[in-house]
């Protein structure tokens, strides 16, 4: 594709689509420029950072907001309401408000922290005046009006709260396989995903640039968001990459699963590597329950802990060295969430390097 | 003396590293909340040669009396130069308890003359920006033309002059460009009656100057150059390109719950892979920012990063608003297919896109210029018509 201004015949290529611009001209590119380009260089997916609000079907409805006494069941709204959350009984029962002595317990961390965390997903806002801005929501709690709109704190938005629900999603991440999916809770005006309403129980996926939707507010999964694991096999290349979102993780790094099938990741090594002897025999050198890491955070740090079962390993990261005798043994370590760390277990020929990345900011 | 918030941004805040790199980049001057407008000097600068008799001397002097009796704050001062073949000083810094003597017109037409009398008068005036500088030349007919770079000068004195040209000899060309030059706007008044509403607008735009036409200082490092810098909603051209060093332009005056946007191309030669790459850093009285990218050679990351889309949308109004100053109708389509396309993200580009394709019905350039010149954003970067 050549750049859209008559006076410019620039081909347009790879840097061009990284900067978003046309390298010869500057002439932007917008959305469908930009999606033209991707198909030709063959990046299928295109995750927009530029996004269109879906068409609602449905009118949006606002609620009046509306909190229910523990003790009588009724509704509480508007005045009642208000002096109900700030201690007053309840003006039905005259049970004492649970607001009297309470903390939030739902308030959620503020966006602009470093460390998303290991309970955090980070997304980017791509709706209303702070269009752009990151920021993290907890991983398994009721999101909904009141906590969704304390981390977003968008000017404005304040008359369009009734549009969301009290209890609208929640966002899941598999321990397993590390997949973002979330829950639509019966929300008054719907959550969609790329523009399509989520509906039940059961949560949808939720990939890096989808976008999300809730009434007017738009805003994406970010890229890369949450801190992850890269361990390499050093001799047979072989390469996991982890998720650490749901701290404390465990993962074994061997070649047999507890019940004696096949690890995943060694399996797929196996098929990746067929026709490559070198690779394979390398892979051979691994044990059939080799060695356990567990992930854990201890307040502001990540301790990383390691079994080994069956064999001598030496545990090396700077400053650090430690050899492991033979049989069980455990040892612990702890690494700054924040930094990127490089630890390196080595065990006769095999060499495996684990690496944390933090969140990128 | 309040300081202004400036902001820097670019289209993405990454880029490929070990490469160069071309895109666009924005500046926002924002002044400070709940900023007090400043008095106004206005000065006045007035075609009083042979051609202006008559019906054009009687409306010129009505408009001056209205200003001076029904517009003036007592805070506001006037004063007026009058040129035909030569200029003088024709009425000293007066505020509404003054009086301005009769006008009389004869004589040829030299815009030279005027705008030397202009630099010299405001070189008297010692304005230390504690007061807004509003010059407005007013002319009906062909003259000879001013020294670019003596109209040039005039925001040194903290004025931004204005033009108007009366009835159809009036030369275009000519006051579009020398209000360019002083960071102005041009008024097209086919008949003797727009002049009034023209001192009328150019008043109440006056009247609403919180920071009197400031001087930018640009620094830009080796390897790096800006270009096309271009001030909106003026859509004024305030340099074609800007090498390493530092460097200072003289911006428009800024509007009361207005936010200034400068708009401009940026080349790198080599962004780096480790760290931040600078770009140029602003500096406007006491308050600065820094311009950088961060390079990545993350292929994911550097497709997917977003575009700002503010960035997008000020690039997108300055194409709009020189190529509508050029009357390069085809490039003003262009760019508001764009920012159309924009307004599906950016609901302030789709109010943009309906001033600016309001600005294109309009018949006469200067009407198209004045709609322009309405055109603002309010410091939250929402985009509105001024109503006056």
């Amino acid at each position: 594709m050549y750049c859209s201004d008559p006076d410019c015949s620039h081909l347009l290529a790879e840097a061009d689509l990284a900067a978003g611009c046309c390298q010869n001209c500057y002439d932007m590119l917008d959305a469908t420029q930009i999606e033209v380009l991707r198909k030709e260089i063959g990046i299928a997916k295109y995750a927009p950072p530029e996004i269109t609000i879906p068409d609602k079907n449905e009118e949006a409805i606002a609620l009046p907001e509306f909190e229910m006494c523990p003790s009588c069941s009724a509704d509480l709204m508007d005045q009642s309401l208000s002096e109900w959350r700030q201690g007053a009984p309840c003006p039905i029962c005259q049970e004492p408000s649970p607001h009297q002595n309470a903390t939030d317990s739902t308030q959620v961390t503020l966006a602009g922290e470093k460390w998303a965390g290991p309970n955090m997903l980070s997304f980017i806002l791509n709706s209303g005046p702070n269009i752009g801005a990151s920021f993290s929501l907890p991983i398994g709690v009721d999101l909904g009006r009141n906590n969704l709109l304390q981390v977003l704190a968008i000017p404005g938005y304040e008359s369009k709260r009734g549009y969301l629900s009290g209890e609208h999603f929640k966002l899941h991440v598999s321990k397993e396989s590390g997949i973002v999916s979330i829950e639509d809770l019966g929300s008054r005006n719907g959550t969609y995903i790329n523009g399509v309403k989520i509906v039940g129980p059961i949560p949808e996926d939720l990939n890096y640039g989808d976008v999300l939707n809730l009434h007017d507010l738009s805003f994406s999964l970010s890229a890369q968001s949450s801190p992850f694991l890269r361990i390499t096999h050093k001799p047979s290349r072989v390469v996991i990459e982890h998720p650490l979102f749901d701290a404390p993780l465990r993962l074994h790094l061997g070649r047999h699963t507890s019940d004696g099938g096949r690890e995943a990741w060694f399996r797929m090594a196996q098929t990746e590597f067929v026709g490559n002897s070198d690779a394979l025999a390398a892979l051979e050198t691994i044990s059939r329950r080799h060695l356990f890491l567990e992930f854990e955070r201890k307040e502001n740090q990540i301790s990383v802990s390691i079994w080994n079962e069956v064999d001598k390993i030496s545990f090396g990261v700077q400053g650090v060295e430690k050899l492991f005798s033979t049989g069980p043994s455990v040892f612990e370590h702890l690494i700054d969430p924040n930094e990127h760390k490089s630890m390196v277990f080595t065990h006769g020929k095999n060499v495996f390097e684990v690496e944390y990345f933090p969140v990128r900011t | 003396m309040p300081q202004p918030v400036l902001t820097a941004s670019l289209t993405k805040d990454v880029a490929l590293c070990n490469s160069p790199l071309k895109t666009k980049g924005a500046l926002t001057i924002v002044a400070e909340k709940d900023q007090e407008t400043l008095p106004l000097d206005l000065l006045l600068v007035l075609d009083v040669s042979g051609s202006m008799s008559g019906a054009g001397i009687s409306v010129v002097t009505d408009s001056m009396k209205h200003i001076l009796n029904d517009l003036m704050r007592p805070e506001d001062r006037i004063a007026v130069i009058t040129f035909n073949s030569s200029a003088a000083v024709h009425t000293q810094w007066t505020d509404v308890t003054g009086t301005v003597a009769p006008l009389t017109a004869g004589g040829g037409t030299n815009f030279g003359s005027a705008i030397n009398q202009v630099l010299s008068f405001l070189g008297g005036n010692d304005n230390d920006g504690s007061r807004a500088g509003v010059a407005f030349f007013l002319s009906d007919g062909q003259g000879q033309a001013a020294k670019d770079d003596n109209v040039r000068s005039i925001p040194d004195f903290g004025f931004t002059m204005h033009t108007i040209g009366v009835t159809s000899g009036a030369n275009p060309t000519h006051l579009e460009q020398m209000a360019e030059l002083a960071r102005g706007h041009y008024y097209h008044a086919p008949g003797f009656e727009d002049v009034k509403q023209a001192f009328q607008s150019v008043f109440n735009y006056g009247k609403t100057i919180v920071y009197a036409a400031p001087d930018l200082d640009i620094t830009i490092p080796d390897g790096v150059a800006l270009s096309d810098i271009i001030q909106t909603p003026q859509g004024l051209s305030l340099s074609k390109h800007l090498g390493p060093g530092t460097h200072s332009i003289s911006l428009s005056h800024m509007i009361k719950d207005t936010r200034m946007e400068i708009s401009f191309s940026v080349s790198v030669d080599n962004v780096l892979c480790e760290g931040q790459t600078m770009i140029a850093t602003f500096e406007l009285d006491q308050t600065s920012t820094h311009l950088s990218v961060r390079g990545t050679d993350d292929q994911t990351e550097l497709y997917n990063a977003p575009m700002n889309t503010d960035v997008t949308m000020i690039a997108h109004s300055a194409v709009a608003a020189t190529a509508l100053k050029k009357g390069d109708e085809a490039a003003v389509t262009r760019a508001l297919t764009k920012m159309e396309k924009l307004g599906t993200v950016n609901p302030n580009a789709n109010t943009r896109t309906t001033i600016i394709s309001q600005a294109t019905q309009a018949t006469t350039q200067g009407e198209r210029m004045e709609i322009l010149g309405k055109m603002q954003s309010d410091t939250s970067g929402k985009t509105k018509l001024r109503d006056d």
